[in-house]
């Protein structure tokens, strides 16, 4: 019991859907309360890589009806963790 | 020595490379190439790693120029580097920035281009009104590409300039001739090609930059990598046509995983004529959507680093690839098709199963098992397990590639990477080690020498591995532990 509330984290309810979207596009098996909102995507942390980045731009384009672009100089924060991956869906969702 | 000219457009006004905002004419080109060749620093060969294809072809022509050898190595990691400078002398390193602590000599064109020298050489000579750039020997030796090979080090195959006239003139007379032709007033129209992949691997190098060259197409400077920045090039690519009173015509160099991107995410692709996709096969319903959304016929291009392009198929219309003329194809047995053909290489034995139909068509059946394609990138399993097996604390370690056959959905996520580790201590798994800990020692390790693409999304740790008598690692064995590992994760 202990060990689970250690390996959990609280997210808002945007950061559950996107976290839950990581895990369902990528396939990865763990629980979307494991991500630590403030924890690396890419690299060390989840070691995203760019076919996956590419993977989560086509879910995140169907499931909140806006395109991701890269010559956005933020295109590196944006993708920096699950917190502000979340909070750029917030700024730019339509659906 | 018979030579070619190293590109064909009609004048020296003639648009070769869309970069930030406008286009550079060949005029502007060669004279910027002429002033890098006084500063450049002396070498016999270089490593270019610029993405951005305006200082990629900046590089390049240099070479052809100074006939020093473009190196393109499968990916450049530590290990790759180190590798090359042992082999390759005089090495020089075409970048804005070191690749990790590297100790070798480095050219920084952009920096070199925005210095006040730079500035001022413009102010003061003119752009000549000849052209000056010489004509290329063919048989010069312009680039080594190489394949990761099987055993650590990086394999070369040497291109010699005919290699990359040869496989650019065939690939122009079956995918390019037909939208010239359809092209209503062909000075009303500007050709020009856009590419997702590098420029420094053989499919890019030919099909985007060879070809642009040799044709007199345009092409734009950015590798988009998002849906939404390919349209954005088409955009700019587009207004460009519009101001010079021309229709544009753009062909998209580019691979299964962007067109699915594309259709997924349902971009507009503004002048697009045509796609060209290569490095794994694409899917007839893939292509049928992008044939129908986009009004652009798409084209696909079989090739192998070792050989360049070797056939080519309009998806829609057949499964079969038809070669390029100058291939041709000989059973040898059961299992081997030998490929042979007028350039340097010669002859070669296909590293895919293919079914042949005669003498110049043949349907793929696959990979052969040794070969790894993710996303279009190809390494090797043997390249793979002999640096995961090279790491210390590990006493057997193999890759194994999942497939997820049971995706009905025409566009199924890539196929990743997965490692069983044996660790070397006796000692029970539950007890006392921190797998966190040994998972990312291991990963750093793989990223010495291998692509973060092949790097295996999933480390498992098991107690040994099922080897045969003989060694050998059979398929069927490692699919039934992949499928033991994931019920007990489930449990």
């Amino acid at each position: 019991m202990n060990q689970s509330s250690n390996n959990s984290h609280s997210h808002t309810e945007l950061e559950k859907q996107t976290a839950q979207l990581i895990i369902d596009t990528l396939n990865l098996d763990i629980e979307s309360s494991e991500i630590d909102p403030d924890d690396y995507l890419f690299g060390e942390g989840l070691a995203l890589d760019s076919i996956d980045a590419l993977e989560l731009a086509m879910a995140i384009t169907q499931q909140f009806g806006f395109q991701l672009r890269s010559d956005d100089s933020k295109n590196r924060e944006i993708f920096r963790s699950l917190r502000t991956l979340a909070q750029h869906i917030a700024d730019n969702k339509t659906n | 020595m018979p030579t070619l000219p190293a590109f064909n457009y009609s004048s020296l006004d003639s648009p070769v490379v869309f970069f930030q905002g406008r286009a550079i004419s060949l005029g502007e080109l060669l004279h910027t190439v002429d002033y890098l060749a006084d500063k450049i620093p002396a070498h016999q060969h270089l490593l270019n790693l610029y993405e951005n294809r305006y200082y990629f072809l900046l590089g390049f022509l240099l070479g052809l120029k100074q006939q020093s050898i473009s190196l393109f190595p499968s990916t450049v990691t530590p290990h790759v580097l180190a590798e090359l400078k042992k082999s390759y002398k005089e090495l020089l390193i075409l970048s804005e920035q070191s690749p990790s602590q590297e100790t070798s000599q480095i050219f920084n064109l952009q920096a070199v281009l925005e210095s006040q020298d730079f500035l001022s050489y413009n102010n003061k000579t003119n752009i000549k009104s000849e052209l000056n750039f010489p004509e290329i020997e063919l048989s010069q030796t312009v680039a080594i590409i190489f394949t990761s090979g099987s055993t650590g080090q990086p394999k070369p195959y040497i291109k010699q300039w005919n290699d990359l006239l040869i496989a650019s003139s065939h690939l122009t007379q079956t995918l390019f001739s037909g939208i010239k032709h359809t092209a209503h007033e062909k000075s009303k129209t500007l050709f020009a090609l856009l590419a997702t992949v590098p420029a420094q691997h053989m499919y890019g190098l030919e099909a985007s930059i060879i070809v642009a060259l040799q044709n007199g197409f345009l092409m734009h400077s950015d590798k988009p990598f998002f849906p939404q920045d390919i349209t954005h090039c088409l955009e700019e690519l587009t207004l460009l046509a519009k101001s010079r009173q021309q229709n544009i015509a753009t062909s998209l160099i580019t691979t299964p995983l962007h067109l699915k991107a594309c259709i997924k995410t349902e971009v507009l692709l503004p002048g697009i004529k045509q796609f060209i996709s290569a490095t794994a096969p694409l899917r007839t319903e893939l292509a049928q959507s992008c044939e129908q959304r986009y009004d652009a016929q798409v084209m696909e291009i079989f090739g192998c680093t070792e050989v360049g392009s070797m056939a080519y198929r309009r998806t829609i219309e057949a499964e079969q690839w038809t070669v390029l003329d100058d291939i041709h194809l000989k059973a040898m047995n059961e299992h081997e098709i030998q490929i042979n053909t007028n350039r340097s290489i010669k002859q070669f034995l296909f590293n895919d199963v293919i079914e042949l139909l005669d003498e110049h068509h043949f349907i793929l059946k696959g990979r052969k098992e040794d070969l790894i394609n993710i996303a279009g990138k190809r390494t090797s399993l043997a390249y793979l397990n002999h640096h995961l097996q090279s790491y210390t604390a590990l006493n057997d370690a193999c890759f194994y590639q999942e497939c997820n056959l049971s995706h009905t959905n025409i566009s199924p996520p890539e196929n990743r990477l997965v490692a069983f580790i044996v660790l070397n201590h006796l000692e029970s798994l539950d007890d006392g080690i921190d797998k966190k800990q040994i998972v990312r020692k291991i990963r750093s390790h793989l990223q010495q020498s291998i692509e973060s693409i092949f790097l295996p999304k999933k480390i498992y740790f098991v107690e040994s591995l099922p080897r045969n008598p003989t060694g050998k690692l059979p398929q069927s064995e490692l699919k039934k532990l992949m499928h033991q590992m994931q019920q007990k994760g489930k449990g």
